[in-house]
């Protein structure tokens, strides 16, 4: 056995890295314990205050899941829908408005702040009789323009940034190597803009997936949505199906998040390459 | 030389505001010859190429390249082509593939485009890095491959904006040793804007100076280098203080 493998430094050493692996491991502990109870509570019937666990544990909420008529698969379903379409809608006008919010700063900056002015809760109860009068109040298509409202004034300010002068200099140098508008937006926008392009459809499919206080207001609770089924059980007091309808409802995110992340890991997009 | 101009600049005035950016410029280059434009930052040069390219619009005056009007022509027609003082390489292509760009857009057929490459590669001598991306390149590197993509475009008019000024001293001196032995083996057609003295000198056939959007024109070497206001004796006193 070699000196160094004894000496006093490296033990200093290895003592640090137990300590910084003990605080790692207990914070992923806090983090993850609450969601393992989630799971738990899930897994069964009945709950006891002040039990952690349910009273009989089985795959009971699970297996009613796909049945006809399960209110919670409808709401899961209605908010899956939703959300893609938002999140698609708003990153594509986050692209295109946020280059002329970046070249026309003033007003149009001020503009798209504007829905961040105040709470989304407050501005949708203030659009709510607008809402109403168009008939769009209580009804999937309002709670799919009130969302798609305030996605696109986030991606339109997370875009407006990203717009640099190097992505301008490259659609110069495109053009005038003979390039068609689409060897434009192929070569020299796309491979600049596809990381924070999937950022952003993301961050809006999360909003609309996770968001409460819009589709409460303007869909009027006639709208399904997994945030509404989640609250009402809670309010009931019925922790199964609250536990069951909040794994469904953290699950997606945690994929997305996890495929998007893998993405963005890759060095250049995907099949770019000519030839 | 050829005396039919390959491109004319006629009495183009840009203006921003209260701003006049470019005021009655004239100019001619000739086929197979480095116009090289003389300025210091902020005197219009920059502007001077992006019209010619199709960028950005005359205010008046014409742009004629082999006498015919530029004016109606959009940029990816004109066949100028616009060289930035970064290399902007596609990051999401290789070495093979940047330098290729221009033959791909044009649907050359593939072994074409490999053997016209393939020898570009070599008298830059990138032979070797084929197939590495942009940020596996230094500085002299990306301005090499830069290079031959816009020479493999084919341009009829090459547009140079300070394309050494990012570069260090040395790697500056080999890309102008490039540029010259490109010229002449390539037989390009080219406007360069630079504010380096010396690099105007050593990459310039004929010379103009430019300086708060007017330009003025030399009919010979001997006559640049002899008017005090270009810079150049100042250079060689320098030199020769040295």
């Amino acid at each position: 056995m070699s000196d160094t493998t004894l000496s006093p430094r490296s033990l200093r050493v290895g003592s640090r890295d137990w300590r910084s692996r003990s605080i790692i491991g207990l914070a992923l502990a806090i983090f993850t314990i609450p969601y393992l109870l989630l799971l738990w509570l899930s897994l069964g019937t009945g709950w006891s205050y002040p039990n952690l666990s349910p009273d009989k544990v089985n795959f009971g909420p699970w297996k009613t899941l796909f049945a006809d008529g399960n209110e919670l698969l409808r709401a899961a379903l209605t908010s899956g829908l939703l959300s893609p379409f938002v999140a698609t809608l708003s990153t594509t006008i986050g692209m295109m408005v946020g280059r002329q919010v970046q070249s026309h700063r003033g007003i149009w900056r001020f503009i798209a702040y504007l829905p961040f002015a105040c709470s989304p809760v407050i501005i949708g109860i203030c659009l709510l009789d607008l809402f109403i009068r168009v008939g769009l109040d209580g009804s999937l298509v309002g709670v799919f323009a009130i969302q798609s409202i305030f996605a696109s004034a986030f991606a339109v300010i997370l875009f407006s940034e990203l717009w640099s002068p190097e992505i301008r200099q490259m659609e110069n140098l495109v053009q005038t190597l003979g390039g068609t508008r689409w060897d434009v937006w192929r070569h020299a926008v796309w491979p600049r803009l596809w990381k924070l392009s999937a950022v952003c459809w993301l961050q809006t499919l999360l909003f609309s997936w996770l968001d409460y206080s819009l589709v409460s207001t303007i869909g009027g609770g006639v709208v399904p949505a997994l945030t509404l089924s989640v609250i009402s059980y809670v309010r009931e007091a019925s922790m199964n199906q609250a536990a069951h309808g909040t794994i469904i409802l953290l699950v997606p995110p945690i994929v997305f998040t996890i495929l998007v992340g893998g993405l963005l890991r890759r060095r250049v997009p995907t099949g770019a390459v000519d030839g | 030389m050829d005396n039919t101009p390959r491109a004319q600049v006629s009495k183009v005035n840009v203006g921003f505001g209260n701003i006049q950016v470019l005021s009655n410029i004239s100019l001619v280059v000739y086929p197979n010859e480095t116009l090289v434009v003389l300025g210091g930052s902020g005197c219009g040069k920059t502007t001077l190429l992006k019209v010619m390219a199709g960028l950005q619009r005359a205010d008046s005056g014409v742009v004629y390249l082999d006498e015919m009007d530029l004016q109606a022509i959009p940029s990816q027609h004109r066949r100028v082509v616009y060289l930035d003082q970064e290399a902007l390489l596609f990051e999401h292509l290789t070495v093979f593939e940047n330098v290729a760009f221009s033959l791909r857009l044009r649907q050359v057929p593939t072994k074409r485009v490999r053997e016209q490459v393939d020898e570009l590669l070599e008298a830059i001598g990138l032979s070797d890095h084929v197939a590495k991306r942009s940020w596996q390149l230094s500085g002299g590197q990306k301005q090499r491959i830069a290079f031959a993509r816009a020479i493999l475009a084919e341009p009829r008019l090459l547009l140079l904006d300070e394309p050494f000024g990012s570069l260090d001293a040395f790697t500056r001196a080999e890309m102008q040793q490039l540029y010259q032995s490109l010229a002449t083996r390539y037989q390009f057609t080219a406007l360069l804007v630079t504010h380096d003295v010396r690099e105007a000198l050593v990459l310039g056939n004929r010379f103009a100076v430019m300086s708060a959007g007017k330009l003025h024109g030399y009919e010979s070497r001997a006559a640049f280098i002899a008017d005090r206001s270009t810079g150049v004796q100042e250079e060689i006193a320098f030199w020769k203080q040295i």
